[in-house]
């Protein structure tokens, strides 16, 4: 998996720089956005103060009528000239009232709420907003009025009866000399914030103190009052503040946006008025975020190029993770799967470790392990079966060590019995022939595939051998197994007793006919599977296992041993001048039928190696050749008491 | 020297005087400039401005102190009239109560910072504020509604007499008792003359000459 988790290191390792970039790209987002909404907040700031001056000089030019009118002038020169100390005569003041009124309502969207006209001494005479007038009042102290009376035009801001006005204020002139003054006031309310908050395109208030006047947002991203006005008490104890200085941007409604406050110029500066500029803020604060921010130019400012490789890199990266999930894991997995299933279906006998991956094999071996301990603890009665002693099986090969009983001689016996020669064995029989049964009569002989096996216990009974049929034709790999002859039934033997019928072992399914002692379907160690396949064919054209084998005969408990063909006999005859190789190879194919034979009688093979089994097996020929003077030995394999067992012939020239 | 013209009688007399009052005296600009100043101020283009001129009339104030011998001491009434203090500068007697009545046609906030109790409160339209003064001293007392609204208030211990001045510099003290007294004029903030009188009973006192007055240097 080391691919695999190279990739996902590399693609975790990519995320996360996608997420430190993105967290760069929100940081500097962030900072740029503040940046730019900073200066935009400016660029408010000095747009609305250009609007309140024009609008102040657009006041100042509406109210020349009101100090050019002959009603006007006439009305505050008599009231300029009256003796001191006297009131205002209502005969003046009533008419002076209408003509303001009139006057003011000519302006239309440019009239005031707040109209004065007063004397050379700045002294009301009429007024329009202020009823009733106090006696003698004046308006001569306030710098508005006091510059208008010596000449001036001018404009000013005043905070009247818990109220700001914008004033504008003209000298009245009438014969070349001063006779009173017009002062012109529009309330600074909603309506005036609605005008310039849809000028400018953000959020506007005019405060007094840390209280909201009037206000206006635009329809998106606008503030309510109370949420820009939350920064003003303690913006307005700040010194800075109170100098006439404009604020810092400061955060406004949880950060939502930011605003700017500025004081007004004017006299009511001293009263703490001002206005506050507010415009939403955009903080990036998830991918969610960013998204909202992309724009169909932005989309469309994507190259072609561009877009190909966000799409095309991504799909060769997964298809990349997955080619090494299929490599790394996916194979992997399905051979052990498949091993597994023909393990379970029976179709194998063990796994092969060696064909899997690492992790794989562990597996394998371990079920191998699990299924020897079964093999050893669990099916048929009797004790465990502990792992292959060759000693045990094969005999000491010290030259203190007797002849094994297993190998055919008993014990005690000064001489071995006269082996019997080996009854000439019938041609092997070719694939798909017609198999001919060894020592079979000719009466006995099947005429065809088709016929009838032949009474096999009846051929027994009739010469004096047990017969089992023909064994399959392997895929011939040197000289075909030599079983053993039969022992002669009229050689009494009690060491050698009629071998017993092989018990019921556990076959596997498998086996079509199973003759022991012959390297066959069963892949035996070291066997290839072409082998295996080859004598799979061949047993499938033989009979049964048992089929003309009385019952009485696994009575005895006996396994005999298939006669060996009489051209195989006299191609063993002796060594020949490459007797070791030929040595080395009986020993090898010997070696595969014993383990092969373990496995069907459900024996452990752990241990066994075809080393240790060769010295073993070429120390017993050496004793038995020096002892009998044989020319050579040959051993064969059979099932003894349900256990394999190898038995010794000695071959004489 | 003065020569001073006594009236004989035992009765409290008027006493008349003037003040000479510099032409280029100009009033001083406000303490605040930026955020007060306006968008726009223009001369008409049609009669040619006036050059500032003090108030003398709001802004000066003489009085007489001294041992009073009879009648009682003056009460400390002033105004807030056309937009500011009535006169601005204002002399009280110690232990008096300051009484501002408001006639001007909007709301007023005075304010001293160095008079306990005399903090901003709205005056409404025809009403008055009314502060007890413990000690004497000079005080500045504002508006905190109107910067231009600036008043010194100046508390002595033997206020006998306050003036009624002109806006040519005539002033005139009405049924002075016969006495030696201390003629003091205030201009805002500074004692800017004063001399030492002797009014006879029964004899209109009036100064020849007109005060001259001790006017600080412009900053």
């Amino acid at each position: 998996m080391l691919l695999s988790r190279f990739w996902y290191a590399l693609l975790v390792a990519i995320a996360a720089i996608a997420a430190m970039f993105f967290l760069l790209i929100q940081a500097s987002f962030n900072r740029q956005y503040d940046k730019s909404l900073q200066d935009q907040l400016s660029r408010d700031r000095d747009e609305l103060g250009l609007i309140l001056r024009v609008d102040a000089r657009m006041q100042l030019d509406s109210i020349s009528g009101f100090a050019a009118h002959g009603d006007v002038r006439q009305k505050l020169r008599a009231a300029s000239g009256r003796n001191a100390g006297t009131e205002i005569n209502e005969e003046l003041r009533e008419p002076l009232t209408q003509t303001l009124t009139r006057l003011n309502a000519q302006l239309e969207a440019g009239a005031g709420e707040l109209v004065f006209a007063v004397d050379r001494a700045g002294t009301i005479v009429a007024a329009i907003g202020v009823d009733p007038i106090p006696e003698n009042s004046s308006l001569g102290a306030f710098p508005l009025v006091e510059r208008a009376l010596a000449g001036f035009v001018r404009d000013d801001v005043w905070v009247w009866n818990e109220k700001v006005y914008r004033m504008a204020a003209r000298p009245v002139i009438d014969g070349g000399q001063y006779v009173g003054a017009i002062v012109h006031g529009k309330e600074v309310n909603n309506a005036f914030a609605e005008r310039i908050s849809r000028a400018i395109g953000a959020t506007i208030a005019f405060y007094e103190g840390d209280r909201i006047l009037a206000s206006h947002m635009p329809t998106e991203g606008g503030f309510r009052a109370e949420e820009i006005g939350a920064p003003l008490a303690e913006l307005v104890a700040s010194e800075a503040f109170q100098a006439g200085d404009p604020s810092e941007p400061t955060d406004i409604a949880g950060a939502r946006g930011r605003a700017i406050f500025v004081p007004l110029q004017g006299s009511a500066a001293y009263s703490r008025v001002g206005y506050a500029v507010g415009r939403p803020r955009t903080v990036l604060t998830s991918v969610g975020d960013l998204i909202d921010q992309v724009t169909l130019d932005d989309l469309s400012s994507l190259s072609g190029l561009s877009t190909a490789m966000l799409i095309v890199l991504p799909i060769l990266g997964f298809l990349l993770a997955m080619l090494w999930v299929f490599i790394e894991r996916d194979r992997p997995l399905g051979k052990f799967t498949a091993a597994a299933l023909e393990l379970g279906e029976g179709k194998a006998e063990r796994l092969k470790p060696a064909g899997f991956s690492r992790r794989y094999r562990k597996i394998g071996e371990a079920i191998n392990q699990a299924l020897d301990r079964m093999a050893e603890t669990g099916g048929g009665a009797g004790a465990a079966r502990k792992p292959a002693d060759l000693d045990e099986i094969l005999g000491s090969t010290s030259g203190e060590s007797q002849a094994p009983s297993f190998f055919g001689f008993a014990e005690g016996e000064s001489a071995p019995p006269e082996i019997p020669s080996i009854p000439a064995a019938p041609a092997a029989p070719a694939l798909g022939g017609i198999p001919k049964t060894p020592g079979v009569p000719a009466e006995f002989a099947k005429t065809s595939p088709d016929a009838p096996q032949p009474d096999l216990a009846a051929v027994g009974a009739a010469t004096g051998k047990p017969v089992l049929p023909e064994p399959p034709p392997a895929v011939p790999k040197g000289p075909p197994p030599v079983a053993a002859p039969a022992p002669p039934a009229a050689a009494p033997n009690p060491a050698a007793a009629p071998l017993p019928p092989a018990p019921p072992a556990k076959k596997p399914a498998w086996a079509k006919g199973t003759l022991v002692g012959v390297g066959m379907d069963g892949p035996a160690a070291g066997a290839g599977p072409l082998q295996a396949s080859a004598a799979s064919s061949a047993l499938d054209s033989l009979p049964p296992l048992g089929a003309g084998l009385d019952d009485d005969d696994d009575d005895d408990g006996a396994t005999m041993v298939a006669n060996v063909p009489q051209e195989l006999l006299d191609a063993a005859g002796g060594p020949e001048p490459d007797a070791e190789q030929e040595v080395d190879r009986h020993f090898r194919e010997v070696f595969e039928q014993f383990v092969a034979t373990k496995k069907q009688c459900g024996e452990p093979t752990q241990g066994l190696t075809f080393e240790k089994f060769g010295q073993t097996l070429r120390k017993n020929r050496d004793q038995i050749i020096s002892k009998h003077g044989a020319k050579s030995v040959k051993f064969t394999v059979y099932v003894k008491e349900g256990k394999a067992a190898l038995k010794a012939t000695p071959v004489k020239a | 020297m003065l020569s001073l013209v006594f009236a004989s009688t035992a009765a409290a007399v008027p006493i008349t005087g003037s003040l000479r009052v510099p032409s280029n005296l100009a009033p001083e600009t406000p303490p605040r400039d930026a955020p007060t100043s306006p968008n726009w101020e223009r001369p008409n283009g049609v009669v040619d401005t006036r050059p500032p001129r003090i108030d003398v009339r709001r802004e000066m104030a003489v009085v007489l102190v001294g041992d009073l011998t009879a009648g009682e001491r003056p009460a400390s009434n002033f105004q807030l009239h056309g937009g500011a203090l009535q006169p601005s500068t204002m002399v009280a007697q110690q232990g008096t109560t300051l009484r501002i009545e408001n006639t001007d046609a909007c709301s007023h906030e005075l304010q001293s910072e160095a008079i306990e109790g005399f903090a901003p409160l709205t005056t409404a339209p025809g009403n008055a504020r009314t502060v007890p003064i413990p000690e004497t001293g000079s005080f500045e007392v504002t508006d905190r509604l109107y910067g231009h609204v600036q008043g010194h208030l100046h508390v002595v211990s033997n206020l006998v007499a306050r003036a009624t001045v002109g806006a040519d510099g005539r002033f005139r003290f009405a049924d002075v008792p016969p006495g030696t007294y201390t003629l003091k004029a205030f201009y805002r903030a500074h004692e800017v003359a004063s001399r030492e009188i002797t009014v006879e009973d029964g004899r209109e006192f009036a100064l020849e000459e007109p005060v001259a007055l001790s006017l600080p240097e412009a900053d």
